[in-house]
């Protein structure tokens, strides 16, 4: 973005209000727009973001229109892997299907001759930009069977997903020629602390589209009048912490002491404080801790839909010895949450509490007035090195990591085999990994709660499946760029140069040089028995483990 | 999550309970058998054949890793303790006594034998795998040759800097006379796994003692060459520990193959002249 254009979107009305002199002077709006926003323009049909997509940008339209697609699209129009179980033939016929030449792939299948198959109707086109698009063809055909509502020149989309991490809900598609004005997190951060009008914007579409949803999942406001949500809503307040392109802190703090690493996350709360309100994660995952000597002990970490200080409000409530909290709250990677104001918590939701209802929340230790006792934390049941190990190195991220029992383990490498023999003959993960406790995490997707791989795929190519919630990879949309692969903090993605059936690699027609593609595990999402490694571990030494269950993980590992 | 993955002793007891069940109901029917003069070894002949391909098809299992055919590890159980039920119900067939046929002899020794092997190698795959863990880093069996070459390339390079930088041999005479034969020594196909390596133990008592001929520097090269030697010695105990429970599967495997084509020929030879056909 040079200054010219820089001046230019100064003048249009969604910054010409804008207060300049609000913002500080190491991050002036100029500065803001100029390196946390860029031009894109898009074509009839092109795909903007989508559904279930994980984007870390909002976008203003400076012309032209956009489709907002109200209902689900189906995934082959995404440009999405379509996946279904095998059949039991198909199951059995990998006996003489699969492929001896390494990551062969039928030329009928490869992105560049996606365009040529009359049936695909998700294709990739170079845009203007020279960059890849996936687009849908025939967008007036496709579009009237799908509700769906027109965005036109000065209307924002896309901000609750780029400032929540939450997954697009809708598709976005051009509607003839557009040109929008892509708006970093980083820029989207800037403008709604220091432009009260951006600020007011978009916490009103915060509220109304994702808060009220979320307080009413919540558990411990579920005995809440439905009609009381959106006044307690509008008391909540909401915050992020932490960098949302955390991969990248995270591997340059990969040589760091723990202690160090600790120091870097940024604080939330802080063990001491009094309680100024009830702290509900929304997406990410934090580290509960607490002061040790001189250092910081790890207790245990909390992730999506758990919340923090709920016992000490509960017991500080009419309690005349109040009680700050017992633990510090750290924000490992990107977090967003929500508190809930003491005093609005006090009035609001309390009185919804009995003790019956705390006792059915497993809240019973915490009755209003009852002294507070020491939580069987995540430490005590898996040990501190474990857990400190599993937290220092985001394990905790994963919702199906590939643990290994290094005791029970005999190498046998019956697990890679299996992973071939579903995979076409290539395995999709490496039996090696850091080792704690004798436990080994494996080179495997974790198929991650926050996908950071899934952040900047251009063609979105790599998703959620929408049912089981694994992440795959669509081998035809895939163009090889890598931004996945870098993405992955733990190094679980592989590009591998692709060849035709006789063993030749498959070359790109412009520049000669051999396609490659982004492969990982997959979770056998196709296979009919579940993942291939576990059920081929004759010694149960391999699990794939949500992270999140550590009741789980801490019988799993001292079994 | 599946509680099966985390209750091993609850599993064991269910197998154990269920194979003591099957165990008595065996011995019971070879009784009753006897008893009501009917053609025990017949019985218990087919009996004991059908459990021995029974076993044989885990490994068949294996080959098909794609079908929903439960896991490997229920599989293992059952060839487990199946295992046993075989060799109680070849000692009920066998009448307790060895056999007086040339065939049945070789079929008995081949039976044994796979047994054997069998128990052997459930002891090694419960023994081995800890003992590896605690040996040091976990190294890829095939990568092996790769890593002892990486050893020898750092030591070597080790070795340089300490001739270069310190201007003494002690070093580098170390290496010429004890450390290189070391790095190049592999255990042989019957060496102990994990136990006291004198080699081992050898090298690092010669570099201990030369430690009065060090200066500072050359000390503190000397100390970052005992953590390679330590590296060699995991190695070594990989390599040994890894072979060994791919070995006893390379006797296990074809003898269990030889143990159904004998126990056929063996059947068909029965059945020829009990039944006449």
């Amino acid at each position: 973005m040079n200054d010219q254009r820089v001046e230019s979107l100064l003048a249009t009305p969604a910054f010409s209000k804008v207060d300049a002199s609000r913002f500080p002077p190491q991050l002036p709006l100029h500065g803001v727009l100029k390196n946390d926003t860029k031009i894109r323009s898009f074509e009839e049909g092109d795909i903007i973001v989508r559904e279930g997509d994980y984007g870390n940008s909002a976008f203003l339209i400076l012309s032209g229109k956009v489709k907002v697609v109200l209902n689900s699209l189906p995934a082959r129009l995404l440009g999405r892997r379509t996946s279904e179980k095998k059949t039991l033939f198909g199951s059995i016929a990998q006996l003489w299907r699969n492929c001896k030449v390494p990551e062969a792939r039928s030329l009928a299948a490869n992105t560049l001759e996606l365009e040529n198959r009359a049936t695909a109707q998700a294709k990739i086109r170079v845009g203007r930009e020279s960059r890849p698009h996936v687009f849908v063809q025939d967008l007036s055909h496709v579009m009237p069977a799908h509700h769906s509502v027109t965005l036109a020149e000065g209307e924002l989309f896309g901000e609750i997903a780029a400032i929540g991490r939450t997954p697009r809900t809708t598709t976005v598609l051009a509607e003839g020629d557009v040109e929008l004005l892509e708006i970093r997190w980083q820029g989207l951060r800037e403008l709604r602390l220091f432009a009260p009008a951006w600020k007011e914007h978009i916490d009103r579409v915060y509220r109304q589209r994702a808060l009220n949803s979320h307080l009413r999942e919540t558990p411990v406001l579920s005995y809440l009048d439905p009609d009381a949500i959106p006044g307690l809503a509008a008391q909540t307040q909401f915050e992020t912490f932490g960098n949302f392109d955390w991969t990248t802190s995270f591997q340059k703090l990969a040589s760091a002491s723990g202690r160090e690493r600790v120091e870097q996350e940024p604080l939330i709360a802080r063990e001491g404080d009094y309680p100024n309100g009830l702290i509900l994660i929304r997406s990410g995952n934090v580290r509960l801790s607490t002061t040790y000597n001189h250092g910081e002990r790890t207790i245990s970490y909390l992730g999506k839909g758990r919340c923090f200080g709920l016992e000490e409000i509960l017991h500080n409530a009419g309690n005349p010895t109040p009680i700050p909290l017992r633990h510090s709250l750290r924000a490992i990677g990107y977090v967003d949450i929500l508190v809930i104001p003491t005093a609005v918590f006090e009035a609001v939701v309390l009185p919804t509490l009995t003790a019956e209802r705390l006792k059915d929340l497993g809240l019973a230790a915490a009755l209003p007035g009852k002294t507070v006792e020491a939580p069987v934390e995540a430490d005590s049941k898996l040990g501190a090195d474990m857990l400190e190990f599993m937290v220092e190195n985001r394990f905790i991220n994963g919702a199906a990591t590939m643990l290994i029992d290094m005791d029970r383990c005999t190498r046998c490498d019956d697990c890679v085999r299996a992973c071939a023999s579903t995979h076409d003959g290539n395995p999709r993960f490496i039996r090696q990994g850091p080792v704690v406790d004798s436990i080994m995490v494996a080179n495997a997707c974790m198929h991650c709660i926050d996908p950071v791989c899934m952040i900047g795929c251009p063609t979105g190519a790599i998703s959620r499946d929408s049912i089981q919630g694994q992440i795959v990879i669509n081998d035809s949309t895939c163009i090889g760029c890598s931004t996945c692969a870098t993405s992955c903090p733990y190094q679980n993605i592989h590009m591998v140069p692709i060849r035709d059936m006789g063993g030749s690699f498959i070359l790109d027609e412009k520049t000669r040089t051999p396609i490659i593609k982004a492969t990982k595990c997959d979770f056998c999402i196709e296979q009919l028995g579940g993942p291939a490694c576990v059920n081929a571990c004759p010694h149960d030494a391999l699990a794939r483990v949500d992270m999140s269950d550590v009741d789980f993980l801490s019988e799993w590992t001292r079994r | 999550m599946d509680k099966a993955l985390t209750n091993l002793g609850g599993r064991r007891v269910f197998w154990c309970l269920v194979s003591a069940c099957a165990a008595v109901a065996l011995i019971l029917a070879a009784s009753v058998l006897c008893v009501a003069l009917l053609p025990a070894a017949l019985w218990t002949g087919t009996l004991l054949y059908a459990l021995v391909v029974a076993l044989a098809l885990f490994n068949a299992r294996k080959k098909l890793p794609f079908l929903p055919l439960t896991r490997a590890s229920t599989w293992l159980q059952f060839h487990v303790y199946v295992g046993w039920l075989a060799v109680l119900l070849f000692f009920l067939h066998a009448g307790f006594h060895w056999p007086h046929g040339r065939l049945t002899q070789v079929l008995a020794v081949v039976f044994m034998f796979v047994a054997i092997s069998g128990v052997v190698g459930l002891a090694l795959t419960r023994w081995i795998p800890g003992r590896l863990t605690r040996s040091g880093e976990a190294l890829t069996y095939e990568r092996i040759p790769e890593i002892r070459g990486d050893i020898r390339v750092k030591v070597e390079a080790l070795i340089t800097a300490a001739d270069r930088e310190s201007e003494s041999s002690t070093l580098g005479d170390f290496y010429l006379n004890h450390l290189l034969e070391y790095i190049n020594w592999r255990p042989g196909i019957l060496a102990t796994p994990f136990g006291d390596q004198p080699r081992h133990r050898e090298i690092v008592g010669t570099l201990s003692t030369l430690d009065r001929y060090f200066n500072p520097r050359e000390r503190e090269l000397a100390a970052e060459l005992r953590e390679w030697i330590d590296a060699k010695r995991n190695l070594d105990n990989q390599l040994v520990g890894q072979r060994l429970l791919k070995l006893w599967l390379f006797l296990h495997i074809p003898a269990s193959c030889s143990l159904i084509l004998l126990g056929l020929v063996h059947g068909l030879i029965a059945l020829r002249y009990t039944r006449g056909f």
